[in-house]
């Protein structure tokens, strides 16, 4: 890290240096799962609904998907992730397999660390390739901790896994979810972390998938959160450990924003996992301009438990006229799609645009493209075109042979939106031309942006 | 409690409406939109209404009146509205006509009357010619099955007139936002509504977020009541709506047991609510669609 990047912080953070965030790890990542089974129960499990259900990616799947070299484009580092993966004795196969790809520099494992206190079992993963270990780290003394993973034991073995990571070299980083019955103990958290000099700790809000209800009633309310997640980034930050935190309203973090980061790896994960993918609002996310791509909000979830936070939250105001219009705003956001550089849906959208050779402004059949709009609660891809006045809309969807539609490419079914009738046949021609232009490159295989 | 994966029995005895190659679909201001997926041969969003007639027990009635407006006026002209009135859990529905530029001359409160009296009787009319927007007719099992008297209500600029004999009652109030860009008006008028208590009432027990991701919101001040009304929302968050304002469970199965066959169609709805013992309680809900 330069030193030249840190900057002391005028207010709120103290006389605390901020260091520049953790490098973007999710962005160089893709998340392989498999192994849908644990040895701790978390009250707050995210795939909770998944263990004993899933298959999980086999070995053999994961060969056949990155046969696909694309898969791996700007890939350094493979996570395996479950469940706990440690359970699975094909692990090592599957950690020398990532390391034999090219580019990779890193294997990590997603883990609760309480079978990595047996050195020689560590040994034998780290002896497979796997060398950075993405720890769960819930509690800072054993009774919150045995009582949240609901197995007597679990902090004693969780800290015999850190003490050996550690003491053979492993890289090690943290992950703290943040719930009611320990949002009140972070700072105590990052102490307790301290002796093992992770790499990055990690604050994720409670992320309720398959919790759409809070029937759980697992979240703290952000208000009571926020002092003690401030004092535990302000601890970290004084012992020179990157923060992350996730999930977050960015308005509540002051100025300790520069952590927040809700991205997440791509992932080899079945399609079922993100049925249940929770969704996220702000009341304030038509006129905050941290809004979508910097700060999700609150889950709806979280909504239903403690309400819409309308007095606690700030919005920092866009600028008049610069407002979100309702139509072009993003209702879900996916772990999956959120992969790669944090980036805004915007920019997802233009990079999107790119790969076809479309762009803003550009004329197809005499008509500028204009606008792009992302479906709500449906994955479309609407393309506004304009020519004096009078407006297009060609919109995509994935290719589904059952959907009528006006024409395909190998990727994506395209209709035109119900124009006048003196417009229809104009409206054919300029869907003809854009998918023409999208197919020159569409060799199947793609998707929405977003 | 029917399975997600097998639609619900129907109640209705009249075949599904399917939608063609050009049916128009229309929120509760006559706003034309877009279905979100592919409708040909999907459901129409009246099978709701239909349902809804015959779970009161007024299908027959209900079919004949719906089929007279139909052939008065021509199809997808017409909103339609369910109301449930959650002291007595009875329904009751309304249509809404609209003509905001007072343009169509086969649109008249005189004209609607006449093609209604077969099967309703209208009480009210016009005292004198008024810069309308949109009229709505009332109908309650009572006024299907006996023949008793309906008001209407007129709507001129943002506020509601009930027309009882030639007599003009005033009655409501809407102002209509962005439900996005317009949060702080919105925010604004509920906090003032008088049956809305910002140090009791919780914003997220009238506005949750299924309904906030919604188009439009219109917040409305009544004689008796608040309310709060959420244009397009999709299937799923209607459906979820049936459950929370405790439908009859017949109806909120129709729609739960058949999202992939709404799944094209957004809905609007509304609540009214009224302080009882000090909290904002819903006192009257509504779904609203177009035929
Ligand atoms: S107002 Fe809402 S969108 Fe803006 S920073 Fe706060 S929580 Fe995020």
């Amino acid at each position: 890290m330069a030193a030249s990047e840190s900057q002391s912080l005028p207010q709120g953070g103290g006389d605390v240096r901020l260091l520049p965030p953790a490098p973007p790890w999710p962005g160089e990542s893709l998340m392989v799962t498999f192994a849908f089974r644990c040895n701790i129960a978390c009250t707050f499990c995210m795939v909770e609904d998944a263990l004993n259900v899933l298959p999980g990616t086999s070995l053999e799947a994961f060969k056949r998907a990155v046969e696909d070299r694309s898969l791996l484009q700007g890939v350094s580092r493979i996570i395996f992730s479950g469940g706990e993966v440690t359970l699975a004795k094909e692990l090592p196969a599957y950690a020398a397999f990532a390391r034999s790809l090219p580019g990779i520099r890193h294997v990590r494992i997603q883990t609760n660390a309480t079978r990595l206190g047996d050195r020689r079992a560590l040994r034998t993963l780290m002896d497979a390739g796997i060398d950075e270990f993405f720890v769960s780290f819930h509690a800072p003394e054993a009774a919150l901790y045995d009582q949240l993973a609901q197995r007597e034991g679990s902090f004693e073995s969780i800290l015999a896994g850190l003490e050996s990571i550690v003491a053979e070299g492993g890289s090690l980083s943290t992950n703290t979810a943040i719930v009611a019955a320990n949002h009140d103990r972070l700072e105590a958290i990052v102490e307790r972390l301290l002796p093992f000099r992770p790499q990055s700790v990690e604050f994720w809000n409670y992320w309720p998938r398959g919790d759409e209800e809070a029937q759980r009633q697992m979240s703290a309310r952000v208000g009571d959160v926020r002092p003690h997640l401030l004092g535990a980034l302000r601890l970290a930050l004084e012992n020179g450990i990157p923060p992350v935190v996730k999930w977050f309203p960015r308005c509540l973090l002051g100025p300790f924003a520069r952590y927040l980061d809700d991205a997440q790896p791509k992932a080899l994960i079945d399609d079922g996992y993100w049925t249940r993918e929770p969704a996220y609002s702000c009341i304030y996310e038509g006129i905050c301009a941290d809004a979508g791509g910097a700060c999700s909000g609150l889950s709806h979830s979280y909504v239903e438990q403690h309400g819409w936070e309308e007095t606690l939250l700030s919005p920092r105001k866009l600028p008049a006229g610069a407002s979100r219009a309702n139509e072009a705003r993003v209702e879900t956001r996916s772990l999956v799609k959120d992969a790669g550089e944090k980036r805004t849906h915007a920019a997802a959208v233009a990079a999107w645009l790119a790969q076809f050779g479309l762009a803003p402004g550009m004329d197809i059949e005499g008509f500028r493209l204009q606008g792009a709009a992302l479906g709500r609660g449906v994955a479309m891809l609407a393309l506004q075109f304009e020519q004096g006045g009078e407006r297009i809309e060609v919109r995509l969807y994935p290719r589904d042979p059952r959907r009528a539609v006006f024409t395909r490419t190998a990727s994506y079914d395209m209709v035109y939106a119900r124009v006048a009738p003196a417009l229809e046949r104009t409206a054919q021609r300029l869907a003809e031309a854009l998918a023409r232009t999208i197919a020159a490159q569409d060799r199947g295989g793609r998707s929405l942006p977003g | 409690m029917a399975n997600a994966a097998d639609p619900a029995p129907r109640r209705a005895l009249a075949p599904l409406e399917t939608c063609g190659p050009d049916d128009r679909f229309h929120d509760y201001i006559l706003g034309e939109y877009e279905p979100i997926a592919p409708a040909l041969g999907k459901l129409r969003s009246l099978n709701l209404l239909v349902e809804s007639f015959a779970i009161a027990g007024v299908e027959r009635e209900g079919l004949a009146l719906l089929s007279a407006v139909r052939g008065g006026l021509g199809p997808f002209r017409t909103i339609w509205g369910i109301k449930r009135h959650h002291a007595r859990g009875e329904l009751g529905w309304e249509l809404y006509f609209y003509d905001f530029q007072r343009a169509h001359a086969d649109l008249s409160i005189d004209s609607v009357t006449a093609i209604l009296a077969p099967h309703l009787r209208v009480s009210g009319r016009e005292p004198r010619p008024l810069p309308w927007h949109m009229f709505s007719v009332e109908l309650s099992p009572a006024g299907l099955l006996e023949g008793a008297p309906s008001a209407i209500d007129i709507y001129i600029d943002m506020r509601s007139y009930k027309c009882d004999g030639a007599g003009l009652a005033f009655e409501n109030v809407y102002t209509f936002h962005d439900a996005r860009t317009e949060i702080e008006e919105v925010l604004h008028r509920v906090r003032s509504c008088v049956h809305f208590d910002p140090s009791r009432d919780q914003l997220h027990r009238l506005m949750p977020p299924h309904l906030f991701n919604c188009h439009r919101i219109c917040v409305a001040n009544k004689r008796h009541a608040d309310a709060m009304y959420f244009s397009r929302i999709p299937t799923p968050a209607l459906a979820r709506f049936l459950r929370d304002q405790q439908w009859p469970t017949a109806l909120a199965d129709f729609v739960r047991t058949r999202t992939d066959q709404l799944g094209h169609l957004l809905w609007d709805v509304g609540i009214d609510f009224r302080a009882i013992e000090g909290h904002a309680t819903t006192v009257k809900s509504g779904v609203y669609g177009s035929f």
